[in-house]
């Protein structure tokens, strides 16, 4: 599924225009990653959370310069899917 | 940081606020919208929203595992996971807290070669002790078989000026007497190179000769040693040709040695300061007391190279003036103007009485750039790299502290 087509869907089931539906994706999205760069996490009901996850900086060597490079700490999404989407996914038939 | 659980009323919230719109509306919203992904989730197995990434599920294959408890194994059956790859903009928004750091290279090529620069002094001051060990041993030799040829050789090695613990000075002694010989045997026209050198350069220059000198000695030593039992006359031939040797190999190494370093004048001074005090190492490990020649060459070098460096730095002329924006830095000036990130310290000292911190500089501020001695900022010299990180700890410390 595309995004056109989450904003159509969205659209058709609410009775609100595309375009509006299409601002207010976008003002959900920067929101929520705002939130997350504070450190907070968001829990969407029925869906999952998303939380931010801190990793620590570390030290990397390239094997082939032996080049040693100290990345340093950075902060990354990780969405954790609620227990009942995982186990409808679990039980979902395999797909490809 | 705090770490609070916003919930999709929190969000509904913050929407209706921005949009103009009542809550209830921005929650039926927020609903219909984890509704309709969790079910195209579920058809498509994929869906990919702008500004927020990608779903996917994927299929993981079973695998045997152990039971921590029991130790018992197990198979985990074949299922389905969903992964999440944030879009790069929702990254980017989250990795705000740490978006100004960058990865730091930590063997920096200039550092590289400085390394490889002092192995190879290393190596070549090594090589030139072990030569002065063997010479050594090979004038102890001679000396026990020279009082039953020759007594006056004897008397001019063991002069009363040179202490016999002394192997440099000792060497060195050797050297000039041989020169003296030569003045005396042929009428070569040298003039008073073997005179123990009265200036300082004079001294400089005996002092860089007797290195290859030394290699000359070696050989021509060697072969001596091998040879003295043969006959007495032939050693006495071979002393002199040796002699000849070292007197017409002085001026060529001296031709050479300023040939390749006489471009670059500085550098050369540079070199001698690294150079010297290895060479004071050396020399010091011996436990030796010192003879007049080399001990005044000793205390002599430091103090003329070693200036640039231990001298309070004045900072008088600017090359440039920099207006401090968001997203610059000093080490980045640092850099741009002296070659290497480390001579940022320089720059805040010139500018002390404009930053109060250097870690927090406010925007607007303007940074004189100073004109720097280039020998105080020589990327290839390691003294300076040394010194410049030096004074950065010492103020990083401080201002440490002061933040405490």
């Amino acid at each position: 599924m595309t995004h056109k087509e989450l904003i159509a869907d969205l659209s058709s089931k609410l009775l609100i225009s595309e375009n509006d539906i299409s601002e207010l994706l976008d003002t959900t999205f920067t929101t929520m990653a705002n939130e997350m760069s504070k450190g907070n996490s968001v829990h969407m009901q029925g869906f999952g959370t998303f939380e931010p996850h801190r990793k620590e900086e570390r030290l990397t060597i390239n094997p082939r310069t032996k080049v040693r490079t100290l990345i340093p700490p950075k902060q990354v999404v990780v969405f954790k899917p609620n227990q009942t989407l995982k186990d409808k996914v679990k039980e979902a038939p395999r797909n490809e | 940081m705090n770490n609070e659980k916003l919930t999709l009323a929190n969000i509904a919230a913050y929407l209706a606020q921005q949009k103009g719109i009542t809550k209830k509306v921005a929650i039926s919203f927020l609903q219909q919208l984890t509704e309709t992904l969790g079910e195209e989730l579920l058809r498509d197995g994929e869906v990919k929203v702008k500004g927020l990434g990608l779903f996917k599920i994927e299929w993981h294959e079973s695998r045997m595992s152990v039971n921590v408890q029991t130790g018992k194994k197990y198979e985990i059956a074949g299922h389905n996971k969903i992964t999440f790859t944030p879009d790069k903009s929702m990254r980017e928004v989250v990795n705000k807290p740490f978006e100004h750091l960058e990865p730091i290279v930590m063997d920096n090529e200039p550092i590289s070669a400085n390394d490889t620069w002092m192995d190879d002094e290393e190596l070549r001051l090594k090589r030139f002790s072990e030569q002065a060990q063997e010479i050594l041993g090979i004038i102890a030799d001679l000396q026990q078989i020279q009082p039953e040829d020759k007594n006056q050789t004897s008397q001019t090695i063991e002069t009363p000026t040179v202490s016999p613990t002394d192997p440099v000075a000792h060497i060195q002694q050797n050297v000039s007497i041989d020169k003296q010989e030569i003045e005396q045997a042929s009428t070569s026209t040298t003039t008073n190179i073997a005179d123990s050198a009265k200036t300082i350069v004079q001294k400089k220059s005996v002092e860089k000769d007797s290195i290859p000198a030394c290699s000359d000695e070696k050989i021509m030593m060697e072969r001596m040693a091998k040879q003295v039992p043969i006959s007495n006359k032939r050693w006495v031939a071979l002393s002199i040709l040796f002699a000849v040797v070292v007197v017409i190999s002085i001026p060529i190494y001296y031709y050479f040695f300023v040939m390749n370093h006489g471009d670059d004048a500085t550098q050369t001074t540079t070199v001698l300061a690294s150079t010297s005090s290895t060479h004071i190492k050396t020399i010091a490990a011996i436990p030796v007391i010192h003879s007049k020649p080399t001990a005044t060459k000793v205390s002599t070098q430091p103090t003329l190279t070693s200036n640039p460096l231990t001298q309070s730095r004045t900072y008088k002329e600017t090359i440039a003036t920099e207006t401090f924006k968001e997203g610059s830095r000093l080490t980045l000036m640092a850099l741009k103007y002296y070659g290497n990130k480390l001579f940022w310290v320089y720059i805040y000292e010139a500018n002390k009485d404009k930053i109060a911190n250097p870690d927090c500089i406010s925007a607007g501020t303007h940074i004189k750039i100073p004109k720097l001695n280039p020998k105080l900022i020589d990327v290839h010299n390691p003294q300076c790299l040394i010194q410049a990180s030096a004074l950065q700890t010492t103020y990083t410390k401080r201002h440490a502290i002061q933040a405490k």
